[in-house]
């Protein structure tokens, strides 16, 4: 008996000594209650750590024993908490941000560091650092910072569309708050719908992607809005040459219901109106403008249970007007001419987060999303005599769009501090309307050509586990798995991914990583421009989804914790791409979009060297590509391999900000890419016709010697900034100059064929931004 | 500052428009060789020199070029020159169902040549011709052709010539213009239709291979000035994929040339070391004497 006793101490003794708990909670700035994603929980007793994830929440399992924890997030002062675990701990730390805390001393290693990570192809830019670069007319752009990073172009002069890694501008995955937003683009393209000012967090992922995410080839650019100071009413806002915006944040009840308006508008239209009105004697108004607006409500029902209901609206709208009347004999006559082009988004999310358990965490998502373009011509003519009154009209309609329902749940499952389980599914109600024309006159009945409205449903379930292995072994894999189903048609795709990290030293790690992607969308483009009539169009029974497989693999260092070190390179293939076919054009509105395109296959491979320091006085980027991007179609350039249009040799970004002073900031960027590749006619001859020819036509053929076989001149632009910020009565202010492409760089836009002034055949390239200076005002209250 | 503001706008307005040099190289003009041939014809080809891009003016005829015809290996005809870059045989033609290769060399240039099949013979039907009045108030004739395609890929072109006679009401001299008429069709039984304004139109066997089939044509005068009687002249061919593919691809550089939002067309060469087209047809013909 007295044996049995001794075997069930000894149980009860080992029992004690591996006995673990959990300590769960959130981490957020302290003084506005905005969550910190991503932030390090290290306990440098065990040497184990996490991250807080998208929504602050963080659990850490470890055995029971003193804990020293430190909690950290760049740009914020690091917290230690020591106490001793005899139980399952809920923690809510609330850090305190400060500007120059790059040049605090943290020693020893955190979880979240870049050699620490499993991930690959991954950046997340600090939003102060976002915000302190050099605009385009002083217009924070969250998408023109992200062009800045490697592996990233801008298409485009001015434009804010990305191509990542060889992809196209449609196989980026934009979420904002987790819901896709379709067109991110205002001004035709010149300016993305983000408002930085309502933005808590931007991660772009470029490769390597982890299970939870898919429907798109290239990217993921996943941004989240604040949610709102939870302590008190606080604002901000800008009055700049073309916008303006203000945003304003606070309690509706303390540290339980928070909201955040944030809305910008463009007010060129407003200035102008007065003198088109005066100038036409009050007939005629014109005008161009875009709004957007972003609100968030969130609410704690308990400390287990959240809901936040968010919601963005943008719209770009042009138009004018013309309206007059005359009088023949005794006839009078009133007309009436009208023209406009709208296009916009609308999403909105409702979400429940849910602390199951310290180990279990749940997000559920309800998604409504649309974007709908829209252009008008409409024409009104009244004759007036006196025995009768007739009328006259027509009206001519370009309507495209794509509408979304969603619901997903994701699930955060951290058994102990070696897994992190990822799991989820979500299904989306997807309704395309790609491009339908209308003809309405008074003697004819509507006539509609085009394609029809298309229903479709998108579903995704995903599992993954970021695993460590061993100190110097982690892992993260996962599968993916996507259905589609379109008109009858059922299309399914397994996407593994798997991403893993070998310590070599403790500041230095390998990385490697291989993902497949399966995009069910495509989108109809030729511009590059980021037009609002590219056509959103899915996957059909004979335009097959896109798939693509990337395999990446590189270093990432760690210098004194101040600078991040990465070197990748990568090698992309992408299948069933749609590029239109030789000779197609969008203006050709009365074809279904089917006929118009041609299917192939694509790659890209290259290297990027990124070396990146988040904070200090001294901070930024210096950023380089070695790229390759090719696409293979049977039916174009005979069907041999052509570069893509925005295959760049060199692509170089340097980004920095530099505060002397704490209330003075001067920052720069500078960008230099191969330029864009192109189809030129080489030469020129005579076509053929072998019989009588009334009108003697000639005609000349042009010899293109390959698709996008010439290049353009390369781009190269420098962008400055300085920024003074002063302390007032109601808060601060400050006044930005800034001087977009400052030695006025003629980059190239366009070419033709033209005659320069002495009569001689040239190519005539066009530009589009000259030297822009430009001011702007902001405030804090 | 204010003596910087000027600086500053010419800046801020001088940069928008600039003529580049393209590094397209200057190189050497290549022969450009053109023959369609046919078995109602001899053979006739025309040769001419390609320019770079950004030259102006005609293109010049070779006037010193050898052409030679061969079938298989045998060498069965050596072309003559004729005028304007035209090179003719002096007696022989092709044959159907036969390929054939040009071959022509100019002093300082390189030797092209290409490869080419005639076509099959082919027959048709003609229905009789309606008349009546287009939207704008223009004469539209319709009329159909009927005819048997063969298993696998076709091609086919429909054209027509018009001819009208005139008196001079005041000397009394009657004259004869001739004009080309503007062929269209709406038939849906053919979906891939290319015109050419000039020369018809163009279409495959697609949606009919291997059947009967007829076309439904309409025809207008294209001449806005004829109101006397008319002559037509129908041409119907059956055309081999290299014409086709040459004239498809031509009209639609063409058809698009200017447009900014259009991609680039490439034309279709079947010319060894050089430009142009060697192809055969074969046609069935039917006059309407309106």
């Amino acid at each position: 008996m007295k044996a049995i006793y001794l075997v069930i101490g000894l149980l009860a003794f080992h029992h004690g000594l591996s006995q673990k708990f959990t300590i769960s909670g959130s981490v957020k700035d302290k003084h506005t209650g905005e969550n910190l994603i991503g932030s390090s929980i290290y306990d440098l007793h065990s040497q184990r750590g996490t991250s807080s994830n998208t929504y602050g929440f963080f659990s850490l399992t470890l055995a029971k024993d003193s804990v020293h924890l430190r909690v950290s997030y760049v740009g914020y002062e690091p917290t230690l908490i020591r106490f001793v675990m005899t139980k399952d701990t809920v923690i809510n730390v609330g850090l305190t941000s400060g500007t120059t805390l790059g040049e605090v001393v943290i020693s020893g290693t955190t979880e979240d560091r870049i050699q620490e990570t499993t991930r690959m192809g991954t950046i997340d830019v600090p939003l102060s650092q976002i915000k302190s670069l050099p605009a385009l007319m002083g217009e924070t752009d969250v998408l023109k910072v992200l062009q800045l990073l490697p592996g990233v172009q801008g298409g485009s002069e001015g434009s804010s569309g990305l191509y990542v890694r060889g992809g196209g501008p449609d196989q980026n995955l934009i979420l904002l708050d987790g819901v896709p937003v379709y067109n991110a683009s205002h001004l035709f393209g010149f300016f993305s719908v983000f408002n930085a000012d309502a933005i808590n967090h931007v991660e772009l992922i470029k490769g390597g992607f982890p299970a939870r995410y898919g429907g798109r080839l290239s990217s993921v650019i996943d941004i989240s809005m604040k949610e709102g100071n939870n302590q008190e009413l606080k604002g901000e806002g800008s009055i700049g040459l073309i916008a303006s915006r203000i945003t304003v944040e606070g309690p509706l009840i303390k540290d339980r219901t928070s909201f955040i308006v944030s809305a910008r508008r463009t007010y060129i239209d407003i200035l102008a109106r007065p003198l088109i009105k005066a100038s036409s004697e009050g007939d005629e108004t014109a005008g161009y403008y875009f709004y957007d607006l972003n609100t968030k409500i969130n609410h704690k029902i308990n400390e287990k249970n959240r809901i936040y209901l968010s919601a963005y609206m943008g719209d770009d709208k042009a138009y004018s007007k013309y309206k007059g009347f005359y009088i023949n004999n005794n006839e009078r006559t009133d007309y009436k001419d009208e023209f406009g082009l709208r296009w916009g988004n609308i999403s909105t999310a409702l979400r429940w987060n849910s602390i199951i358990s310290n180990k279990l965490f749940s997000n559920v998502t309800a998604t409504y999303s649309r974007y709908r373009f829209d252009i008008f011509a409409e024409s009104e003519e009244k004759i007036t005599t006196p025995s009768s009154t007739s009328k006259y009209f027509y009206k001519d309609q370009y309507i495209s769009g794509i509408r979304d329902y969603a619901l997903k749940a994701d699930f955060d499952f951290i058994p102990n501090p070696s897994h992190y389980v990822k799991f989820g599914a979500q299904a989306i109600n997807h309704l395309f309307t790609p491009g339908v024309y209308s003809y309405r006159g008074t003697d004819d009945s509507d006539t509609t050509f085009g394609a029809r409205r298309i229903y479709s449903q998108e579903f995704a379930a995903y599992i993954e586990d970021d695993f460590m292995i061993s100190r110097a072994l982690k892992m993260n894999f996962g599968v993916h798995a996507s259905g589609f189903l379109v008109e009858g048609k059922f299309y399914k795709s397994i996407q593994p991914r798997l991403a893993a990290r070998y310590l070599m030293t403790p500041t230095l790690s390998w990385k490697a990583s291989f993902a497949t992607m399966t995009q069910y969308l495509h989108l109809l483009t030729n511009a590059g421009l980021g037009l609002p009539t590219d056509l959103w169009v899915p996957a059909t029974p004979t335009i097959k989804p896109e798939q693509s497989a990337i395999a990446s693999t590189g270093f990432a260092f760690n210098l004194k914790n101040e600078y991040e070190l990465t070197v990748e390179g990568y090698y992309k293939t992408m299948q069933n791409l749609i590029e239109y076919k030789d000779g197609a054009s969008y203006l050709n509105i009365q074809d279904n979009w089917q006929t118009k395109v041609e299917v192939g296959d694509g790659e890209s491979y290259g290297a990027e060297f990124f070396l990146h320091k988040k904070t200090g006085k001294v901070n930024g980027w210096l950023g380089y590509t070695l790229s390759w991007t090719n696409r293979t179609f049977p039916n174009l350039n005979e069907g041999k391999t052509f570069p893509y249009k925005y295959d760049r040799r060199h692509d170089v970004e340097i980004a920095i900000a530099y505060e002397p002073k704490p209330n003075r900031e001067l920052a720069l960027t500078w960008v230099y890419g191969t330029g864009t590749a192109i189809s030129l006619p080489k030469s020129t001859y005579e076509g053929y016709m072998d019989h009588f020819d009334y009108f003697n036509y000639q005609n000349n053929i042009q010899y293109y010697e390959g698709r996008n076989a010439f290049r353009m001149r390369a781009y190269h632009r420098l962008d400055f900034s300085y920024t003074t910020t002063k302390k007032t009565k109601f808060g601060e202010r400050s006044w930005t100059i800034g001087v977009y492409n400052l030695y006025s760089r003629r980059n190239p836009f366009f070419m033709e064929i033209g005659y320069d002034r002495d009569g001689n055949k040239k190519f005539i390239q066009y530009s589009l931004f000259p030297i822009i200076p430009s001011i702007a005002y902001r405030f804090k209250f | 500052m204010k003596k910087y503001l000027p600086i500053l706008l010419i800046g801020i307005i001088s940069g928008c428009e600039l003529v580049v040099d393209v590094d397209i190289p200057l190189e050497q003009s290549q022969l450009v060789l053109n023959s369609f041939f046919t078995p109602d014809s001899v053979w006739k080809a025309k040769v001419s020199l390609s320019r770079h891009i950004l030259d102006d003016g005609p293109y010049p005829f070779v006037e010193d070029a050898e052409i030679i015809v061969f079938d298989g290996d045998n060498a069965i005809d050596t072309l003559t020159y004729d005028s304007l870059g035209y090179y003719k045989s002096n007696s022989g033609g092709p044959v159907h169902n036969r390929s054939y290769t040009i071959r022509a060399s100019a002093p300082g240039y390189n030797v092209v040549q290409s490869t080419s099949s005639c076509p099959k013979a082919v027959t048709a039907e003609f229905s009789s011709l309606q008349s009546g009045i287009g939207e704008y108030q223009e004469p539209v004739h319709s009329f159909t052709v009927t005819f048997n395609d063969a298993p696998g890929k076709d091609f086919y072109q429909v054209m027509a010539i018009g001819e009208s006679r005139y008196v001079n009401p005041y000397t009394g001299q009657g004259f004869v213009n001739r004009f080309n008429a503007r062929l269209w069709s709406d038939d849906p039984g053919i979906d891939d239709e290319e015109i050419a304004n000039n020369e018809g139109f163009f279409f495959s066997d697609a949606l009919f291979d291997g059947q009967t089939f007829s076309v439904n044509v309409k025809m207008s005068p294209n001449y806005w000035g004829t109101q006397a009687k008319v002559k037509y002249y129908i041409f119907f061919r059956l055309v081999n994929e290299d014409l086709y593919r040459y004239k498809t691809t031509s009209l639609l550089q063409n058809y698009t040339s200017g447009d900014p939002f259009a991609q680039p067309v490439k034309v279709y060469n079947n010319i060894d070391n050089g430009f142009g087209i060697f192809a055969g047809y074969s046609q069935a013909t039917h006059v309407y004497d309106k």
